[in-house]
């Protein structure tokens, strides 16, 4: 697949608790859904890639670049990993509002008034242009989703890593999310990794499919191919 | 009633907690890092002046920084004055008073901030300094206040290591706590009973305003 641009390799993570996951991934532009009952591995997944747990063992490349080698004691902090992180909690900055939220990831080599500026922009772009001034605790489910959305994005991430981002969400907010998400994510071109158990949501959204169960991929293929049964 | 010992209780109180909240924010934030190697055993050090008596912690003090040791000599020779027996000595008592009570609120306080949001801000460029700035500090920020002013407290009333590393030398380094001592042994019981009363009416207000500062606002949803 297109690995030359993608999300590549392979790790092998040790959680306390005597946890292993073991996960060899090819993921290419585009989203990749995640699938997999709790407890699997999804979310270590998302966090070895991103660079907040460390593998034992492994590899990470994404767009040809090399982000983790355990042999070669190679090991790219989080903070230049150019991945954005979508926690399922959304992980929202309480004490700060909406616009300096998104305005966090932007550039610091960008002035106070130019990162303000896309803030702004960005919001607009995921419509929540109108809570720019309100601080996390006010949002409604689906502004929240939004605005952690908009702040990720805002980042200029090489690829998104979505950890169940419509959870909070009723069925048919998460479904409109839904679609104007695969509309954004077209425009933005990288690796996207979602990771749900909605079929739905993974049907609608995903092209690639990985089924994780107790730490180890139990399936992979296209969504279409009927694995999600 | 002589105001002196209880405006330089204060003074020192001030400089002291000024001191200790500064290294006590920062040993905290480094002590509930979880790659610091050894930081059980900082932690230990830290609190140590907790639990070891007064006299012992003066006597240590007055060893690793009295006129006959190393650093004594240094800081005479750069600040052309000893350590020892003058108010910096008074201040150096108090900090290491307050400093277990700040790094132990900062700590527990900086642990308690939801590890998800240490992990967005990594994963939006932030490196762990500016992490530590712009997300852990604030979120902690009523925690650590409420230890800064325990450790005030604290500062206010050390009389313990004071005495041995400072002496109780009236107008220059005698504390409203030394001040009470003397006027109980002179039998000057009025002075004792005024300089008590005051300071611990003054110590109640700042442990009402340290749990104000702890309480959750429950309210808050």
């Amino acid at each position: 697949m297109n690995s030359d641009a993608g999300l590549e390799g392979r790790i092998e993570v040790l959680r306390p608790g005597g946890f292993v996951l073991e996960l060899a991934f090819d993921f290419g532009l585009g989203v990749s859904v995640l699938f997999g009952p709790s407890g699997s591995g999804k979310t270590t997944s998302l966090l070895a890639l991103a660079g907040l747990v460390r593998p034992a063992r492994g590899r990470i490349t994404l767009a040809g670049v090399p982000l983790f080698d355990a042999e070669r004691h190679l090991d790219v902090p989080a903070n230049q990993r150019k991945m954005a992180l979508v926690f399922q909690s959304l992980a929202l900055f309480p004490h700060l509002d909406a616009l300096r939220n998104v305005a966090y990831g932007l550039p610091r080599t960008l002035t106070r008034a130019a990162r303000r500026e896309q803030a702004r922009m960005w919001l607009a772009r995921m419509r929540a242009a109108h809570v720019a001034d309100r601080y996390p605790h006010t949002f409604s489910g689906g502004e929240a989703q939004r605005v952690a959305l908009a702040r990720a994005l805002a980042s200029e991430p090489r690829a998104l890593l979505l950890d169940e981002p419509f959870s909070a969400l009723d069925h048919g907010l998460a479904r409109e999310l839904g679609a104007e998400l695969a509309e954004s994510m077209a425009l933005a071109a990288m690796p996207v990794l979602l990771v749900t158990h909605d079929r739905e949501l993974a049907r609608r959204l995903g092209r690639q499919l990985t089924v994780l169960n107790a730490g180890r991929v139990e399936r992979t293929g296209q969504v279409d191919d009927g694995l999600l049964g | 009633m002589d105001v002196e010992p209880l405006l330089l209780s204060f003074g020192v109180a001030f400089v002291a907690t000024a001191i200790a909240g500064v290294l006590g924010v920062a040993l905290g934030g480094l002590l509930a890092a979880r790659r610091v190697w050894g930081r059980e055993f900082i932690d230990a050090a830290v609190t140590a002046p907790m639990v070891l008596p007064p006299t012992v912690l003066g006597y240590y003090l007055l060893c690793s920084v009295g006129r006959a040791s190393f650093v004594g000599k240094m800081i005479e020779t750069l600040f052309g004055s000893p350590l020892v027996f003058t108010r910096a000595g008074c201040v150096l008592a108090a900090s290491i008073g307050a400093l277990p009570l700040v790094t132990k609120a900062a700590r527990a306080a900086i642990e308690d901030v939801d590890l998800r949001l240490l992990g967005a801000a990594r994963t939006l460029g932030a490196g762990p300094v500016r992490a530590f700035f712009t997300v852990s500090l604030p979120l902690a920020r009523r925690g650590i206040l409420a230890g800064i002013l325990l450790g005030f407290a604290r500062a206010l009333g050390d009389f313990g290591v004071t005495l041995m590393i400072a002496g109780n030398i009236p107008g220059r380094t005698q504390t409203a706590s030394l001040a009470i001592y003397d006027a109980v042994l002179s039998g000057h019981d009025d002075e004792a009973t005024r300089l008590s009363v005051t300071i611990t009416a003054l110590a109640v207000l700042v442990l009402v305003l340290a749990s104000q500062l702890n309480r959750r606002r429950r309210d808050e949803f």
